[in-house]
């Protein structure tokens, strides 16, 4: 009996370190290691060995049955959690995984020593070192797809585009002053002319903007907007001088 | 006998070959003489119970790396790669599907096989959007989950599908990731849904088992069901259902598995399993849980009518109401039956539409009023029918897809009745048999509905619920045995693309162009960027009114209140030459504060909205442009300031514009 219960003891253990983990400075891939051991790995199985400790369950209904009632506990918890007034808070959190994990195993300590006669276990079946290596090639090759998607490669037959915008620095004010900005997602390296009008006048210029793709630019406008105004700014690409390639206005 | 040592050849026992030996004369007539040899030593023999599953699961991660390259090149613009596409999935399908028609595969073989095969497909639909969640739904619950972790409540509103946030369950399972493991909404969520997709495969297989006795039809079956038309994309996204079906599955086995009485130690941790996944199931998802409780209560049903009608038709006519009652109470006391648990889940799902989740009338129903109107007015020819493979976006089905996917569902109905037949013969004193049965049957009457406009996503929708029973049926089905198996492969195959064919159009299936990558920068899509200036420059909460796609955009990523496409009809005012009263009377009344204008036709479709749109060298043309005075329109209004101008996408401030309008 208590070599069954040394699981159980693991188990607990490994959802503490999950926690330790969460409030703690550890490498990212240990917390996130123990993160998903806190949340999925050991309630999932300290509940499926409280709730069935005898060995009639089968390995794939206890894959499916721990993952089910982890979600489970995950879902439900959240609700009751959310009376509280911290709310859906990370101690919180971490308290009700450990909570369950550490419930579920002292039940399932209990309701193994209370089986006196156990029917016969399943036998494993085990795979053989070949076809383990098959499957670590499949998981590889899986990954593998995953990083090939991701992986930058140019794109074609798609345009880049640039951005105008003009905000005013206090809307409230009776006189605000205006910000003006350039952003370009363009394919390459693009020079624009930006001309400023108020009421139809120019009153300020940039004879040339030159942005790489995702560069940004803007400035602050030196004029003051009253009501009535209309300030408009107007942005050209230097290859196509005579077109309004974007257009900005604001109407006081 | 004398005694003999191994080796050694007893010369006594010898005895002519032809001559018979009779009665007493054979103990004294010398016998054929005979080597003794040593004993051979019988190894046990060790069962290769796992078969072709490791080689099998190489087939398809070499299918998943096809369609990744497809994806790949998709994703950088390169028209054409559905090729690669078809050519990677049926790797993963075909080989898996014929190997599990073989009579000789051991069942951890056939469970490995279905689990590979669910999560090859789920690895699908990650291929094709590997970046970020970018279905219409995805971004709803995106938003729900970000909105839980800032806030750490749950029940906040959500601006697109108000009801969404009254079912917190997937949004709080994979905060719970995030919060403790550090993990992004996107990689919790894709864990969270992967997860879900193993409960659904190991779920279907146990429960198909527990129903028809026999790992090969489960196995088959679980695979079928891969083959209705939401299963590679719509039931693989990051939204409630996804989540909450599988669970849902989950309680039927158990349920299942508790009614068997097979196993009388496990009724109280069965009993306790469905009970806390029926309380998840509830809080994660409506239409689920009412299935769920649906089934449930049917189920019941159909126990106290096999068992007890026959006892009641004997004696209904001799009762009084002393009697009755007492008949009552010996029915309901019956031991047998989820009769408890049928009860808990109604109990449940009416407490949480009730008590926290009323808005879901105001969802439900008009959808299904809608399409009863509709089905009304196309039987008495007021209102044309729908044309199949046409989406919304108004691309067309190439021909030969139309081909296939009237073949997969005719490959259906030829395997319908071998199926029913065996239904009939074998399962139709289980509950859960007739059901599947009454559910294939139900499946094939709710299609025709795809041909009213606006029924058509009612059977959509009720097709991942019903194709449970159609698997089971096919799978039970029995062929003659003359007819041979590699043409049962193709059946399935073309029922599986026809699936796919059904249920995504043809332009959406593979990786869209969502960043472009130039130089050590990466371009993100205009309405995205869109989205991410106005949460810095404008600041969070504002009322947008804007397009489905963009609006996505605006209240995803840029956390803004956005008001888009049928709610309160916003999508009308793009696409109208001039206001009308009463849509001056909506944008006064919604306070909208800021409006967005995509002069794209392709961002009014929240599936094809988000991505870069392909020229395919060319500029884009008008054809796919709205009409100029449609999103001109704007520009001469009154105070409205046009404050952000991307090309295609503008943003106005149109505050002093609303404020100057009549109040109502």
């Amino acid at each position: 009996m208590r070599s069954l219960n040394l699981d159980l003891y693991l188990i607990v253990a490994l959802a503490a370190a999950g926690v330790v983990a969460q409030f703690s400075f550890v490498p990212l891939p240990l917390h996130v290691v123990g993160g998903v051991l806190l949340v999925l790995i050991c309630p999932a199985y300290a509940l499926v060995s409280a709730l069935f400790p005898g060995r009639s369950l089968g390995l794939a209904e206890r894959v499916l049955f721990g993952v089910g009632l982890s979600l489970a506990v995950a879902i439900l918890g959240a609700v009751i959690l959310n009376a509280f007034p911290q709310g859906l808070d990370m101690r919180l959190w971490a308290a009700l995984f450990l909570g369950v994990t550490l419930l579920a195993s002292m039940v399932a300590f209990l309701r193994r020593n209370q089986i006196c006669s156990q029917p016969q276990a399943k036998p494993i079946a085990w795979l053989r070192f070949d076809q383990v290596i098959l499957l670590g090639a499949a998981i590889f090759m899986a990954g593998t797809a995953f990083v090939l998607v991701r992986a930058p490669r140019p794109v074609t037959g798609v345009s880049g585009y640039t951005t105008l915008w003009m905000l005013p620095n206090d809307d409230l004010s009776k006189q605000a002053k205006l910000t003006v900005g350039v952003s370009s997602s363009e394919l390459e390296i693009t020079r624009y002319r930006l001309s400023v009008l108020s009421n139809g006048r120019e009153v300020e210029n940039w004879d040339e903007i030159s942005l790489a793709p995702g560069e940004n630019w803007e400035a602050n406008l030196d004029l003051t907007v009253s009501n009535g105004s209309v300030i408009q700014a107007n942005l050209y690409r230097l290859d196509d001088p005579e077109t309004v390639y974007r257009q900005v206005t604001f109407d006081r | 006998m004398p005694d003999l040592t191994v080796g050694q050849v007893s010369p006594t026992l010898t005895v002519p070959a032809n001559e018979p030996l009779v009665g007493s004369e054979a103990i004294t007539q010398p016998i054929r003489a005979v080597r003794v040899v040593r004993p051979v030593q019988v190894r046990p023999v060790t069962l290769n119970v796992w078969g072709w599953f490791p080689a099998l699961s190489v087939t398809s991660a070499l299918g998943l790396v096809v369609v990744a390259a497809g994806d790949r090149l998709s994703g950088s613009g390169v028209p054409g790669m559905e090729p690669l596409y078809w050519l990677g999935l049926l790797m993963v399908v075909v080989p898996i599907t014929a190997r599990l028609m073989a009579s000789k595969v051991y069942r951890p073989e056939r469970l490995g096989l279905v689990v590979v095969f669910g999560l090859s497909l789920y690895g699908v639909k990650v291929l094709q959007s590997p970046y970020a969640f970018t279905y219409s739904d995805e971004f709803i619950h995106v938003f729900n989950a970000n909105q839980i972790a800032d806030t750490g409540h749950l029940f906040t509103p959500n601006p697109i599908l108000p009801v969404s946030g009254l079912y917190p369950g997937l949004e709080s399972a994979t905060v719970a990731l995030t919060r403790l493991a550090g993990l992004d909404v996107f990689s919790a969520g894709l864990i969270i849904v992967g997860l879900a997709r193993l409960v659904m495969m190991l779920g279907l297989f146990l429960l198909y088992e527990q129903v028809g006795g026999s790992a090969r039809s489960a196995s088959l079956a679980a695979i079928l069901y891969a083959a209705n038309s939401n299963f590679l994309y719509w039931s693989a996204q990051f939204s409630y259902e996804s989540l909450a079906l599988p669970l849902a599955i989950l309680v039927l086995l158990a349920v299942a598995r508790r009614e068997s009485g097979k196993h009388a130690i496990e009724f109280l941790g069965l009993t306790l399993v469905a009970l806390l996944v029926t309380g998840a199931v509830v809080v994660t998802h409506h239409l689920s849980s009412y299935f769920l409780a649906g089934v449930l209560l049917l189920w019941t049903f159909i126990i106290w009518l096999n068992r007890l009608l026959p006892q009641w038709l004997s004696k209904l006519q001799h009762l009084t109401a002393t009697q009755t009652l007492s008949l009552f109470r010996e029915v309901t006391s019956s031991p047998r039956g989820p009769a408890a648990l049928a009860l808990f889940a109604i109990a449940a799902s009416a407490f949480w539409l009730f008590a926290v989740a009323n808005l879901t009338f105001s969802y439900l129903s008009p959808m299904f009023s809608k399409a009863g109107l509709s089905l009304l007015t196309q039987l008495m020819g007021d209102e044309p029918g729908r044309g199949l493979f046409h989406s919304t976006s108004g691309v067309v089905s190439p021909t030969w897809e139309r081909v296939v996917g009237i073949a997969a569902v005719l490959l259906c109905l030829i395997g319908l009745p071998f199926g029913l037949r065996q239904v009939w013969r074998r399962y139709r004193f289980q509950a859960l048999g007739l059901l599947m049965g009454s559910a294939a049957i139900a499946y094939f009457g709710l299609l025709g509905l795809r041909l009213v406009p606006s029924a058509w996503e009612i059977s959509n929708r009720s097709s991942e619920f019903l194709f449970l029973g159609l698997a089971f049926v096919l799978a039970v089905g029995r062929m003659p045995k003359w007819f041979p198996k590699p043409v049962l492969v193709v059946a399935a195959a073309t029922i599986f693309a026809g699936g796919i064919i059904a249920g995504w159009p043809s332009s959406l299936r593979m990786a869209q162009v969502y960043q472009v990558p130039v130089g050590d920068r990466v371009l993100q899509p205009a309405g995205l960027t869109a989205a991410l200036w106005a949460r810095e420059r404008l600041g969070e909460g504002n009322i947008f009114a804007a397009d489905e796609s963009n609006g996505r955009y605006l209240m995803t990523y840029g956390n803004q209140n956005a008001l888009t496409g049928r709610n309160q009809s916003i999508n009308t005012i793009f696409d109208s030459p001039k206001l009308a009263d009463w849509q001056l009377g909506l944008l006064s009344n919604t306070r909208v504060e800021y409006l967005a204008v995509d002069r794209r036709k392709a961002s009014a479709d929240n599936m094809l909205g988000y991505f870069f749109t392909p020229w395919n060298n060319a500029p884009i043309t008008m054809t796919q442009l709205l009409p100029v005075e449609d999103y001109g329109k704007f520009q001469q209004l009154p105070d409205v300031s046009r404050i952000y101008d991307s090309g295609d996408l503008v943003l106005y401030d149109v505050r002093r514009w609303i404020n100057a309008l009549p109040q109502p």
